[in-house]
């Protein structure tokens, strides 16, 4: 059995918006802590982290450890159904193969209930340790959504370097290069706005733009993202979710192939 | 050409080992591909219309370097490293076989020629596609074209097929490409169907995975590779009647070929008096292959070399052929994209689906079974698989207990397959209970006695097994087993 009442039902809307272009088909966990997805795109590339805490929910009520299967275009599909203001209610019975969504409007005179197949999906999870980062760089999330997509009608990749000077992001296509640099700024008027540099290492890493740019459709969900960096690690990109979670993107980095053939 | 209705059998019985995946997916891996193959669809497919196909000013066909060419540079550009292993000698065994197509190809070329006089465009189509060969020559020019490429190439002792599945077991690569099943029967861990065909096609890479296969198949590669005899290989002719299905469930049954020929019926299926299935199996287990390959490397192309052979030599525009090397190289410099998976490992996942699937066998193992000394003439390691599984809507009561219940069996005689299975409180209205004995699948249709300790459901294996999963009706509700609590 599994009720979980959302009050602010945009979130949800939101979240899937960011998530279905990436992943097709995704299990939802549900547990005590929370409702939560870890999929990742159909390369293995990069991977998508979804948490909200139970306590974020108006009414959380959830029996046991319980995975959804669902295909994300579909799910969207029928969010974008519910109002902005609606109320969310997910319900799922035990035994059940479908899951129900329910949206209230705010004043009670509506309420629709859609309900959806679920799917068997097989999926790795993968276990992501807790790391210390050489860089992290907290910026306005639009600012990164609008230097991703400048750049990627350049060249196809980012590098992503972070010094004492700031962080660069630079890319090389057939009609020329970029290079954009954000240096740290935090007297501005809302905290949201500032640009926020944490250095321990000097490091730089190349990414494909047509992940991070796929990224910033969470841009909605936050005024400002975190940009994780280490050279040995995946980058992580991080939304956070009012009072109720994340959702973090990690994005594995291009290899030089030199170095893989060393390895092999 | 393969395993007969392999595909099938597996899209039937176990489609969880085969997986639709996107040809951009497999950049940066090493692929092995059967290169034989991949030539005679060349010359099928590229630039042939009837009788008609590319050829240089001399004459000689073309067309296989025209596909080698530009599907290599596909893979190339996805980021791939391919490497191409070609036939050698075919097995003694395959030498019918051949024989048989040989003499196919003699009556389509009598028959092409009929056509050709006769001008009936459709069967000149049908016809000269069969009278297809891949010579010497084409092998040799393919294997010169690839060399100049920077594409490695390996000449196996024997089949293609066997030297690509040996590549991928030491982990030489990640996958092996061909559109022959029997790669699986060779074993090679990944398998990945329609790599090669033209990207015009558009069709996903079907990946199988062998362990996923005899996972889903319940089956040890052995018996697969049983299986696969009886489904009809290259190596000898299979038995009239007997297609994927009866072979599985054959295979099932006895557990191996020498068992099924033993059950099985004489008057309705007539075995081959000289039926080398022993030949063919060893073919498939034990398959003339080189383990030690020199280290597999991608160099750049020479360009020299490749306008000399293709635009020189075979009349290929030299445009086309510049452009395509400027592919080659700008495919080479580009930084390859890093995996999650080198970064982060799998774990397990602690949710359970809110419909808790399955109502297929599925559950748990016992090896080495042990059992009351006094109760049965079952030798010291008798393994035992038990599967048990419900439908019952309230999910799946039982686990490991039952396993230990289980090994304290009274078995009789194995020879009159009869066996008990203790069942207690599964709360539960309906099991299925499969269970099985050396490896070897039985199905049972149960009927369940009430023992003097009210909780043992006596199990009579029946056949044919058509209907296969017993059914277990109202299991009584009883106290634990004493034997129940005891660990092994």
């Amino acid at each position: 059995m599994l009720e979980l009442r959302l009050v602010q039902g945009s979130l949800l809307k939101k979240v899937l918006e960011a998530t279905k272009d990436l992943v097709t088909d995704a299990n939802f966990d549900c547990s005590a802590t929370g409702f939560s997805l870890q999929a990742m795109d159909s390369s293995h590339v990069a991977l998508v982290a979804l948490l909200l805490r139970s306590e974020g929910f108006e009414h959380y009520r959830c029996d046991r450890n319980i995975s959804m299967g669902m295909n994300l275009n579909n799910m969207s599909k029928m969010l974008k159904c519910a109002g902005n203001d609606d109320i969310i209610t997910i319900k799922g019975d035990d035994g059940s193969d479908t899951v129900t969504f329910m949206f209230e409007s705010p004043n009670q005179d509506k309420i629709s209930d859609f309900e959806m197949k679920l799917m068997d999906i097989d999926s790795e999870h993968l276990g992501i340790p807790e790391a210390e980062y050489h860089a992290i760089v907290k910026m306005p999330s639009s600012e990164f959504q609008r230097i991703c997509k400048d750049l990627s009608s350049i060249g196809d990749t980012v590098v992503i370097s972070v010094t004492k000077e700031g962080v660069k992001f630079s890319t090389r296509g057939d009609i020329g290069t970029a290079n954009i640099v954000c240096r740290q700024n935090k007297t501005v008027d809302k905290p949201e706005e500032a640009t926020i540099i944490e250095m321990n290492e000097p490091v730089s890493l190349t990414f494909a733009l047509r992940y991070l740019n796929s990224f910033t459709k969470a841009t909605p969900l936050s005024e400002s993202v975190t940009v994780s960096l280490s050279s040995e690690l995946p980058v992580v990109v991080e939304y956070k979710i009012a009072d109720m979670g994340y959702i973090r993107f990690y994005l594995a980095p291009k290899i030089e192939d030199e170095d893989e053939e060393m390895k092999s | 050409m393969g395993i007969k209705g392999l595909t099938k059998l597996l899209a039937d019985n176990a489609p969880k080992a085969m997986k639709e995946q996107k040809f951009e997916s497999y950049f940066g891996r090493k692929i092995a591909v059967d290169a034989s193959m991949s030539i005679y669809q060349f010359l099928i497919v590229v630039g042939r219309v009837g009788t008609e196909t590319l050829t240089n000013e001399a004459g000689d066909v073309t067309s296989h370097l025209q596909g080698m060419f530009t599907r290599t540079i596909r893979l190339l550009e996805a980021g791939m490293k391919p490497v191409y292993v070609f036939d050698g000698q075919p097995p003694d065994l395959k030498k019918q076989e051949l024989a048989k197509r040989y003499s196919k190809r003699d009556d389509a070329t009598r028959e092409l020629a009929t056509a050709v006089e006769e001008g009936n465009k459709e069967e000149i189509e049908k016809f000269s596609k069969r009278t297809v060969k891949v010579t010497k020559q084409h092998n040799e020019d393919c294997k010169q074209l690839l060399r100049l490429m920077g594409v490695p190439v390996i000449e196996a002792p024997c089949e293609a097929e066997a030297q690509c599945a040996a590549l991928c077991k030491g982990d030489m690569v990640y996958g092996v490409a061909s559109e022959d099943m029997d790669s699986l029967t060779f074993g090679a861990p990944r398998f990945l169907r329609h790599l090669m065909d033209p990207s015009s096609k558009k069709v996903p890479v079907m990946e199988f995975e062998i362990a996923k296969v005899l996972q889903e198949l319940n089956l040890t590669m052995d018996q697969f590779i049983d299986l696969c005899i009886l489904c009809g290989c290259d190596y000898c002719d299979s038995i009239k009647g007997i297609g994927g299905q009866t072979a599985l469930k054959l295979i099932r049954q006895h557990g191996s070929i020498e068992n099924v020929l033993e059950n099985l019926s004489k008057d309705r299926y007539y075995v081959p008096e000289d039926w080398p299935y022993e030949e063919a199996r060893r073919l498939f287990k034990d398959p003339s292959v080189i383990l030690e390959t020199p280290e597999l490397k991608w160099t750049p192309p020479d360009e020299e070399g490749l306008v000399n052979f293709l635009v020189k030599e075979n009349g290929f525009n030299h445009d086309r052929v510049v452009k395509a090397i400027e592919k080659i190289r700008t495919a080479k410099n580009k930084a390859s994209q890093g995996r999650l998976e080198s970064f982060f490992k799998p774990v397990a996942n602690a949710s359970e689906p809110l419909k808790r699937k399955d109502t297929s066998a599925k559950g748990f193992r016992i090896e080495n079974l042990e059992h009351d000394a006094g109760t049965t003439a079952l030798s010291d390691a008798f393994p035992i698989t038990i599967f048990i599984s419900a439908d019952t809507g309230k999910g799946r009561e039982f686990d490991a207990d039952v396993a230990m219940t289980m090994q304290k069996l009274p078995f009789h005689d194995r020879s009159e397959w009869d066996c008990f299975a203790v069942l207690w409180n599964l709360g539960m209205d309906n099991a299925h209970l499969l269970f099985g004995m050396e490896g070897v699948l039985r199905y049972a249709e149960g009927t369940h006695e009430q023992s003097p300790m009210g909780e043992k459901v006596a199990v009579r294996p029946r056949f044919p097994v058509e209907d296969a999963v017993a059914k277990v009706t109202r299991v009584p509700a009883a106290k634990k087993s004493k034997n129940g609590e005891k660990k092994k």
